[in-house]
């Protein structure tokens, strides 16, 4: 019988060269949902990722989707999850027909079918005058969108997107995020990963922020906002500690106008100019 | 301006941007008044050549670049480089003594000194020279396509000058000491003519192809050419030597003009040693005016169209997006070699990748051309016993058919090079994708090599030699591509099968295989002798018959092993 839960995790522990980059991760997310996994570079997010999907194994712990443990040779386990990474290679020297199409079949649809499908998902986000064109030639967007519709193909159960409006127009954007909202309103799963917060905090019915590998808030925007008239951007920053951005920037402008020496960092080699 | 911290060192202005042969740019620096006359805004050029020299050594550019594995303090990887083209041009020194007409002589080194060269431009160089990512780098960055395009000459400029005087420096010597000091300036001024010739025909052609086509037909183009020179090379390798060509006593005769030497590249640089030399004859005096012309014409086209090349650079990642429908060919093979629609999938699969990847055809398709050389060997080797082709036919055709099996010399490559490609991180889709029966995955590409790479050779053949030999030539030829085709199948399991096919990013190195697959390709040769032999003494319908027979069942049971036992970690790409 099927868990409740779509995706659990549970006291998941993981850590590479001696370095602790999953500390005790716990979350369970229910079907129909849009889940924003945020954290700093580093927290442990493509990890957790890559956990759920069973390309590593956690240390320690328990992963379950749909109730079952990830079994990363089952195909139906495969079948059932779209995956967008950030900046995935694709084959350049394949169309996006082609690609498309063999991506489809892999998930055990027809060539025709896949090819029908990917034809038609491609005219709606506006890369039918391309479809049929290299992929080397794409841009970055266009490629993200062969990425996007590659993990739709198959119609999972559950997406997991790691940044996916990287280089999207804002026309795309703007269909992408709808076209998440619609694809949640049916039911799926969507993980969703960005350092956006503006699109996160608009798309999320739950956000999940990681930090240094634990689980530091997890909740609807309205409550981790607990009454106050912050952004997700500034509730980030709060939570992961990080309050030097102006500083950072004022040093950064400083350097590249020539102004502004720092008289403590001067030494003797800068005098004798 | 002051930086708010100092850095821990101060680089010199050669140390922090690596080696990048400070003589050169000392050089450089000399002529600094006259290219900046030329428009050419110095300090942006001089950058753009430091950044492309450490670029070109990074990138492995040129033949030994890899040969200097050790990190030695102050050595440059060029140096290893313009040693090991200096013992090439040491050896083909060897063209200048032979005891033939001067003009054959030379035409004959300045043949080979053009292959060795037009190759490199076209091979190791053409990276340096379409690079499309200049355009976007420098002219954005306020640099002129002018300063852009001199800095991009000057370093393809360098390294071909090193090689041209690496390989044809060595020249000289034989040349000064059989025919004189003015002949040997002659040599000199041929040798760079040439050079300079094989550059601008380079430029040329790239021109051209990107003003009418788009980038991807200028690639298909280049990799065709060089294909077409390597196979080039090992025939004129292998049939060369057989040529009874009898020149031996007219070193001293003087060669009379005949009209299609002037479609003869390589005699057009032949003339200008021997016009020094005093040989004033219309041979002489027309080969040297064509080199002299063609060349010069071509600098000044190029010149005039130097910043439409840079324009047509950013061409170079266009296609026109025309549809690759499926051929004929693919569907019924397709149909023929395959069980069930996944094993179909991935054959699709493994013919797309196949079918663009330039490198692969580069590196399998002149080894496989030693199948076909083979049986044409072979040829000329009877063809010296009987007298006439004729006359030798009935000798030959006995063991012609079981020739076809030379094809299978260049498999073991062809299989290893299977693991690799341009894109090994493309391959993460199968982590993504449910991979159901990876040793199916691995047949459907390694049926797709065969039918794609081999098949039509093998059938073409077949076709030729049964025609020769009749029904036995028949049943031998049908016995020999399947037996290719067992073996391939037995050896995609053992060689393409330890790794995700092109998963693996190609080593310019390891061009020739490992030394496991060039013992294979060596190995496979007494094989090959033995069973020629066998089936071309016994001439009847018997062996070929067992052997077919034996072939499609093995081919049957190696088929089945695919199915276990071949376990790829995609999780390792």
């Amino acid at each position: 019988m099927e868990s409740e839960y779509a995706i659990e995790l549970e006291d998941i522990h993981k850590s590479f060269a001696g370095k602790n980059v999953l500390k005790g991760v716990s979350f369970q997310i229910k079907p129909g949902t849009i889940v924003g996994y945020i954290g700093q570079n580093g927290a442990g997010k493509s990890t957790t990722v890559k956990i759920i999907l069973g390309l590593i194994d956690q240390d320690d712990g328990v992963v379950t989707v749909f109730g079952k443990a990830v079994d990363r040779d089952d195909p139906q386990y495969k079948r059932r999850i779209g995956y967008v990474p950030e900046g995935a290679d694709l084959f350049d020297a394949l169309t996006a027909r082609e690609y498309l199409q063999l991506v489809g079949q892999l998930y055990g649809l027809t060539a025709e079918d896949a090819g029908s499908k990917a034809e038609q998902l491609a005219e709606i986000v506006g890369l039918g005058p391309a479809f049929d064109r290299r992929i080397a030639s794409y841009s970055k967007g266009m490629r993200q969108l062969v990425l996007i519709i590659a993990s739709l193909l198959h119609d999972p159960d559950i997406l997991f997107w790691d940044e996916p409006l990287n280089g999207l127009d804002a026309n795309a954007v703007l269909v992408i995020e709808e076209i998440l909202q619609e694809l949640r309103n049916r039911g799926k799963t969507i993980f969703y990963s960005s350092h956006i917060m503006d699109v996160v905090q608009k798309l999320s019915d739950r956000i999940i922020l990681l930090n240094e590998g634990t689980v530091v808030a997890d909740g609807t925007f309205k409550q981790l906002q607990a009454d106050q008239d912050t952004s997700l951007q500034q509730l980030f920053n709060e939570m992961t500690g990080f309050a030097e951005h102006g500083e950072k920037a004022k040093a950064f402008v400083d350097i590249v106008m020539g102004g502004g020496v720092n008289e403590t960092t001067q030494t003797d080699a800068d005098h004798a100019d | 301006m002051k930086l708010l911290k100092p850095m821990r060192t101060m680089p010199t202005e050669d140390e922090g941007s690596g080696p990048v042969l400070p003589q050169f740019m000392a050089l450089l620096d000399r002529c600094q008044g006259f290219i900046s006359k030329l428009g050419i805004d110095y300090a942006q050029y001089r950058l753009i050549v430091q950044t492309k020299l450490k670029l070109a050594v990074r990138d492995h550019v040129g033949v030994g670049m890899n040969a200097n594995t050790k990190k030695e303090q102050g050595a440059h990887p060029l140096r290893s480089s313009f040693l090991l083209y200096l013992v090439i041009g040491v050896l083909f020194c060897l063209y200048l003594v032979m005891p033939m007409p001067k003009f054959y002589m030379f035409s004959a080194y300045f043949g080979i000194l053009f292959v060795m060269t037009f190759l490199n431009m076209l091979t190791s160089y053409s990276g340096l020279m379409l690079d499309p990512r200049d355009h976007a780098l420098y002219t954005v960055r306020g640099v002129s396509t002018k300063t852009l395009n001199a800095a991009r000459l000057t370093v393809v400029g360098m390294y071909l000058i090193l090689n041209v005087v690496a390989i044809g420096g060595p020249g000289v010597v034989p040349v000064f000491m059989r025919f004189g000091l003015l002949a040997a300036i002659g040599q000199v001024i041929a040798v760079l003519l040439l050079g300079v010739f094989s550059f601008m025909l380079a430029l040329f052609i790239y021109l051209v192809v990107l003003r009418y086509f788009d980038g991807e037909r200028l690639k298909n183009i280049l990799n065709l050419v060089q294909i077409a020179m390597m196979i080039g090379i090992y025939l004129a390798s292998q049939i060369l030597p057989h040529l009874d060509v009898n020149l031996a006593g007219q070193s001293g005769a003087v060669q009379a003009f005949v009209w299609y030497f002037i479609f003869v590249i390589p005699m057009w640089f032949a003339g200008i040693p021997l016009l020094l030399l005093g040989e004033i004859s219309l041979l002489s005096i027309v080969m040297t005016v064509l080199a002299v012309v063609v060349t010069a014409t071509l600098t000044v086209v190029y010149a005039h169209h130097a910043s439409e090349f840079e324009e047509s650079l950013t061409k170079l990642n266009n296609s026109t997006g025309k549809r690759h429908k499926p051929s004929w060919y693919f569907r019924l093979t397709q149909k023929i070699f395959c069980r069930g629609p996944l094993e179909r999938t991935y054959f699709g699969f493994g013919w797309a990748i196949i079918r663009e990847d330039r490198e692969y055809k580069l590196r399998v398709y002149p080894q496989l051309a030693y199948g076909v050389i083979i049986p044409v060997i072979f040829l000329f080797s009877f063809v010296g016993i009987g007298g006439t082709v004729a006359q030798s036919l009935p000798m030959m055709r006995h063991f012609l058919p079981y020739m076809i099996l030379g094809v299978f010399f260049g498999m073991p490559i062809a299989l290893w090079s299977l693991g690799f490609s341009e894109q090994p991180g493309a391959m993460r889709l199968f982590q993504r994708v449910p991979l159901i029966q990876q040793g199916l995955l691995l047949r459907g590409i390694v049926k797709a090599m065969f039918v794609r790479v081999c098949l039509p050779v093998t059938l073409l053949l077949a076709a030729v030699f049964t025609g020769l030999s009749g029904m036995k030539g028949l049943v031998a030829s049908a016995a020999m591509v399947v037996l290719i085709y067992a073996l391939t199948m037995l050896f995609g399991r053992l060689i393409a099968g330890v790794d995700l096919p092109f998963s693996r990013e190609f080593d310019p190195a390891k061009r020739g295989g490992t030394a496991g697959i060039i013992w294979i390709q060596m190995l496979s040769m007494p094989l090959i002798a033995f069973i020629v032999a066998v089936g071309g003494f016994t001439n009847g319908f018997i062996m070929p018959a067992i052997v077919l027979v034996v072939a499609l069942v093995a081919t049957v049971i190696i088929e089945n092993g695919y199915k276990n036992g071949v376990r790829f970690d995609v999780r390792r790409i």
